[in-house]
């Protein structure tokens, strides 16, 4: 493994990365949500359901019985393998959230960093897809605890994509492959202007809803619970993993999102278990990015000092450290 | 990290430069430092020495700052979201791989990635020596090419003047741009294969485009 692109976070900013972590999970908890680990080592055969970029992206291993491993490019499929293999100890609705670092071998073509940190949710077994407002609400919520101002979500319906591929058949396909590459060129090039599919570059879900002949009235409850989230029928939603609501989280400041989610229905059928699922996570550094007023909530200076001087001074002074603690004050020793 | 609180545009430094500045001027934008007069008859000399960033206005009156960037630094800019858009050729737009939207293809600045040698010595790629060092400033492409040709090949990286490494023998061939021809002809190569045809193009952040879009999409229109 390379050592470019590993970075070391320092205490300063590692403070920083967790006081956002834990303000979600703080907010995760209150929602009934249970923290889940799984390993950072996966069977590599579990990254075959993930999408082609992210298997392209992944380290691969060998054990010593010559089994082939990879470090997690993300987290959804590991758990979704941990979860089916498990399900009969567990009781659905499953409300799981999970911080965790994901490792994906040069993320960005002019970026060598290949180590980021992620906090999420998944919403496991609710059987409707009305989970979806509990967590769009829940990344909301997240995104006004972190402070952040100048946020948008982009949203679709994975359904839409499904249908234009059932009605278009290979000019859909192409469409998207097009969209997906972020090539307007291309896509205006394949797709004439009075086509149905050219809707798919930027129109209302109105417009989509009409020439697709498709219900998107979830849709329009979901982009109705909050002004900043807007529909963006270009995006590329990965059609083997999601099949419905599907989002990014932008931010003015960030070239990079800062989140995505969506639902994923098919998943965990894939693992021979009848589950729905629903969720999303939080980059880290995309949202530090976005982040530039961070309090200091644990500066130094509001530490109790003890001096220690000698190895008596530790027994005597050890019993006010305790003190302190069972206080919940901030202690600190200085050692001269 | 410091915050980008102005819309941001890179402009690739050299022969693309002059188009790129008219194709912004046509769309109704302002260049404090150049008039546009000056833009119909563009010359770099122009432009005020060592400056690097310019100011400009949109045709509504928004700041925006214009970046001039060397081409092959441009996809960095833009994949991270330092700038919002740039004006960059094909050939770097590919060979970097970055995640971008490709807006419009400004229809200037054509030319050709070519695979070049000495005259008469190949007459095409596939008539190269295996295992062929060819010299370029394009690694991606190149390996590309050649993979698919099945030919293994050793690329050797180059920041400029790569017509150099066949006279001296670093390499067998050269993979390069090709306008005119004659700075190949001048150093005695021949074109044998054909990679890509170029031009330059309009160019976005993703996550800017998808927030920007109608705007981003508005100016892609012809």
């Amino acid at each position: 493994m390379p050592s470019s692109g590993l970075k070391t976070w320092l205490p300063t900013e590692l403070k920083k990365q967790y006081q956002l972590r834990d303000l979600f999970i703080s907010n995760f908890k209150n929602w009934s949500y249970e923290a889940i680990s799984i390993p950072t080592l996966v069977d590599s055969k579990v990254l075959e359901r993930t999408n082609f970029k992210f298997r392209q992206q992944s380290f691969k291993v060998v054990d010593r019985h010559g089994d082939l491993l990879a470090l997690r490019t993300e987290l959804t499929q590991p758990i979704a393998k941990a979860i089916s293999s498990r399900a009969t100890e567990l009781e659905f609705p499953l409300r799981i959230f999970y911080a965790a670092n994901v490792f994906r071998y040069q993320a960005k073509a002019t970026d060598d960093s290949c180590e980021i940190p992620q906090v999420g949710i998944e919403l496991l077994g609710t059987g409707s897809e009305l989970a979806d407002f509990e967590v769009l609400q829940i990344c909301l919520e997240s995104l006004e605890l972190a402070g952040l101002s100048n946020w948008q979500i982009t949203i679709t319906d994975s359904k839409i994509w499904q249908t234009a591929l059932a009605k278009f058949g290979d000019l859909a396909q192409q469409a998207y492959a097009d969209l997906l590459r972020g090539d307007i060129v291309a896509f205006k090039k394949n797709i004439a202007e009075d086509h149905p599919l050219f809707l798919l570059l930027n129109s209302s879900v109105a417009e989509i809803a009409a020439a697709f002949d498709i219900d998107l009235q979830h849709l329009e409850a979901l982009i109705s619970l909050d002004s900043r989230i807007k529909f963006d029928p270009s995006q590329t939603p990965d059609l083997e993993l999601y099949t419905g609501m599907h989002f990014n989280v932008l931010a003015a400041e960030v070239g990079s999102y800062l989140a995505v989610g969506g639902r994923y229905d098919k998943l965990y059928p894939s693992f021979s278990k009848d589950i729905d699922a629903v969720g999303f996570a939080f980059y880290m550094p995309a949202l530090m990015a976005a982040k530039d007023d961070f309090n200091d909530t644990g500066a130094d200076s509001k530490a109790k000092t003890f001096t220690i001087s000698s190895e008596a001074d530790w027994k005597t002074h050890y019993d006010q450290m305790q003190a302190a603690k069972s206080k919940q004050e901030k202690i600190k020793v200085d050692y001269r | 990290m410091s915050q980008k609180k102005v819309f941001r545009i890179a402009l690739t430094k050299g022969t693309l430069l002059g188009g790129a500045f008219k194709f912004f001027a046509a769309k109704g934008f302002e260049f404090e430092d150049i008039s546009s007069e000056q833009i119909a008859d563009f010359d770099k000399s122009m432009l005020p020495n060592h400056k690097l960033i310019l100011n400009a206005k949109t045709a509504k009156g928004e700041a925006v700052e214009i970046l001039l960037v060397r081409g092959h630094d441009v996809p960095a800019y833009v994949e991270h979201g330092a700038v919002d858009l740039a004006v960059v050729g094909l050939d770097v737009i590919e060979d970097s791989k970055a995640d971008i939207v490709k807006l419009k293809d400004l229809d200037y600045g054509h030319c050709r990635l070519c695979v070049a040698a000495k005259k008469s010595k190949y007459s095409s790629a596939s008539a190269l020596p295996s295992y062929a060092r060819i010299a370029t400033s394009f690694p991606s492409l190149t390996k590309e090419f050649f993979e698919k040709k099945d030919l293994d090949v050793e690329v050797i990286k180059l920041y400029g003047s790569v017509e150099i490494g066949p006279l001296t023998d670093l390499s067998d061939a050269i993979v390069d741009l090709v306008a005119t021809g004659k700075t190949l002809k001048a150093h005695g190569l021949e074109v044998i294969d054909e990679i890509l045809s170029c031009s330059a193009y309009l160019i976005a952040n993703k996550s800017s485009f998808k927030q920007n879009k109608t705007y981003f999409l508005e100016l892609a229109n012809d």
